[in-house]
């Protein structure tokens, strides 16, 4: 797993086993995350606390969601805040946007998709990220257009070079199939059909077919996963 | 309105009694009229005739001796009849009968002339006319003859009260008959409402009877049936989908169940471990995908889809699509054509909407064969046709392709949500879809309004 430098990360959430189960994935992906289950305790750690990132869910018992947030932000805390919400209502999400929410997740959602948007969050207004990118032998030239395996240049389409991007920026991420739909392709719905397989696999006989390590790992009902083995 | 009675029995009914009334009021006026004149007409020929009479006599009189003789002679016999002569210089020469009225006559009826007038004299109401004569000994005389109308009125009197009493009976007996008729009317209605009151959800299938109601009714009976009908196709629609939706709910959950119970069942490796809870994510993401593509639609039937209204290029978007499904066509050809026409909606609605077509349109077609988008623009509206050249769909299940849990093909793959998604979302744009299918092409046209 990549190491998150010790990123801190607050969950505000009521139901047990969804907030367990975010704290465990969480620390499990290398972050410090902590855990607590209603809106006041949220907002008094929030403030506190000195978090990087909050993932809140809306309808929270004591202070909903919203309220946690209107405080933080009131209280001139910025650190990106994820909604989490059980109702996918047009109006939620403009709501949660206009307070100041920075990303916004419907139940159920996949967990590779939540760690993958906490991830884009916390990298947000970093230092400019690097042209070529690099993992073991494989060599993506981003400004160039060029991939290199073990010395060899590899063929890519402009779709298969996105993904290959994708997934070289995030090297030990588990990818969800559905955000790396939108991520390459812009298809923000959750279709049930294995484009994004095929591509994939099309992309891995390129990339990894003849050649040692894999690099390309599915974890299956997860996603797809680039790292050194 | 608030002053119309409720009933329409008694509506009809008090219609029919003031139309009866006001004809007999009208008939009796006339009638009364009538009568007036003629007895006027009477009156005034029979004082004509006696003044003509008197003239007559007093032209043929010698002296006021003889006149008075002829006229006894030719006035007995008369009852009623006030007769008054006064010469211009002798005074008066003739009183006929020898009564007080006629004395009084010449002074009341100074400013008679020929023509009938009333006029009261000792107590009694007269119809009198006046003229001059020229008497046989050369004098000028003046004649009033007068007749009692006290009769005649007394008479036109009593037939107003008669005729204003019949008017009455009448119009209470024309509305006892009218309540009969009206309710005897009314019966088809009174019917239809107790047959509609039988009909409950578990007997959508009954219809008001069609056979003896009223012409008036039939629409009403037509339309009502016709109402019938289409609610028990919606309850009908409304149960199958409860169960089929039960039906595809537990079906994942029952395999789910059976693999994690067996697998239960005895000690296994973490590698088995690990593909159950893969394989049951499998199953857990198509519930969430299922339920929430219900949400969706049920939100789309209550209306609360509200698409945004950013414009869309269409030509564009359908590029995109073609893109990201033609990684699935293999051996398939996938064209994209047409003009890129702009509609105002939402992106990711109208991205989802043509993505199933698209990609039921590729699963649709065998390798080698194809699959055409066109956007085009028809009528200020934009239209867009995703063709292929599958097999094509029997006519019998063209109808009902757009429905919930639909699927043509045993075992299709999809939930099954797909078309009734698109339809909702093309609905919620105000535009419509179709869909066309013959041994060339299966053709879904899709319209969306520009503005």
């Amino acid at each position: 797993m990549r190491h998150n430098g010790g990123m801190k990360i607050l969950i505000v959430e009521d139901e047990v086993r969804t907030g367990d189960y975010l704290r465990q994935g969480l620390t499990e992906a290398g972050f410090t995350a902590d855990l607590v289950r209603d809106g006041l305790d949220g907002m008094h750690e929030g403030l506190s606390g000195g978090y990087d990132l909050i993932v809140l869910d809306v309808n929270l018992p004591g202070l909903d969601g919203w309220n946690v947030l209107k405080a933080l932000r009131a209280a001139g805390r910025e650190m990106p805040v994820l909604f989490l919400t059980a109702r996918d209502r047009v109006e939620d999400r403009v709501k949660g946007l206009e307070l100041g929410a920075d990303d916004y997740l419907v139940k159920p959602f996949a967990f590779s998709e939540l760690l993958a948007r906490v991830r884009t969050l916390l990298r947000r207004g970093r230092a400019k990220e690097p042209d070529v990118l690099v993992l073991a032998d494989l060599e993506l030239d981003v400004v160039k257009r060029r991939a290199l395996r073990a010395g060899r240049r590899i063929d890519l389409t402009a779709k298969e070079f996105a993904l290959l991007e994708l997934f070289l920026r995030r090297p030990g991420e588990v990818l969800a199939r559905s955000f790396i739909a939108s991520q390459v392709w812009d298809m923000n719905f959750d279709s049930d059909t294995n484009v994004v397989e095929v591509a994939i696999r099309r992309l891995r006989a390129k990339v990894d077919d003849g050649f040692e390590p894999k690099l390309i790992h599915t974890l299956r009902g997860m996603g797809y996963v680039l790292e050194l083995r | 309105m608030k002053l119309l009675p409720a009933s329409l029995t008694l509506r009809l009914s008090l219609a029919f009694a003031g139309l009866a009334v006001a004809v007999f009021s009208a008939l009796g006026v006339y009638l009364g009229r009538a009568a007036d004149e003629h007895m006027l007409e009477l009156d005034r020929h029979e004082l004509l005739g006696k003044l003509e009479l008197a003239r007559h006599a007093a032209a043929g009189a010698a002296s006021a001796e003889a006149l008075r003789a002829g006229l006894v002679e030719s006035l007995v016999g008369h009852h009623g009849l006030w007769v008054a002569i006064d010469g211009g210089t002798s005074g008066p020469l003739f009183r006929w009968p020898d009564e007080a009225p006629a004395g009084a006559l010449p002074g009341v009826a100074a400013e008679v002339g020929e023509a009938p007038a009333a006029v009261v004299a000792a107590g009694r109401t007269l119809r009198a006319v006046a003229g001059s004569v020229d008497t046989g000994w050369g004098e000028t005389a003046r004649v009033v003859v007068a007749r009692d109308i006290a009769h005649h009125t007394r008479f036109l009197d009593d037939m107003r009260r008669d005729f204003w009493l019949a008017v009455l009976a009448a119009a209470f007996l024309t509305v006892g008959v009218g309540v009969l008729i009206a309710r005897k009317g009314m019966a088809p209605v009174r019917s239809m409402a107790q047959a509609a009151g039988r009909i409950s959800a578990g007997s959508l299938g009954e219809r008001l009877p069609t056979r003896g109601v009223p012409t008036e009714l039939r629409e009403l009976v037509a339309a009502f049936n016709a109402m019938l009908a289409r609610l028990e196709e919606s309850f009908i629609r409304l149960s199958d989908f409860s169960a089929d939706l039960a039906h595809e709910l537990r079906t994942p959950l029952h395999s789910l169940r059976m693999q994690t119970e067996v697998s239960l069942s005895r000690v296994r490796t973490a590698d088995e471990y690990r593909d159950l809870l893969a394989s049951s994510l499998e199953e857990y993401d198509s519930l969430a995908r299922m339920i929430g593509d219900m949400l969706f639609l049920a939100k789309a039937d209550h209306g609360l889809v509200i698409p945004q209204r950013e414009p869309v290029p269409l030509l564009t978007l359908a590029r995109q699509l073609a893109e990201y499904y033609g990684i699935l066509a293999e051996g398939r050809s996938v064209s994209v054509e047409g003009v890129d026409i702009p509609v105002p909606g939402d992106r990711g609605m109208l991205q989802r909407a043509l993505g199933n077509l698209l990609a039921n349109a590729i699963r649709h077609v065998p390798e080698g064969g194809w699959v055409r988008v066109v956007v085009a623009e028809d009528c200020g509206a934009a239209r867009v046709t995703v063709a292929n050249s599958g097999q094509p769909i029997p006519a019998g299940d063209l109808p009902r392709i757009f429905e919930r849990f639909v699927r043509l093909q045993e075992g299709g793959e999809g939930s099954g949500l797909g078309l009734a998604i698109t339809r909702s979302i093309v609905h919620a744009h105000g535009g419509s879809v179709e869909v066309h299918s013959d041994t060339e092409a299966t053709r879904f046209v899709v319209g969306l309004p520009r503005s």
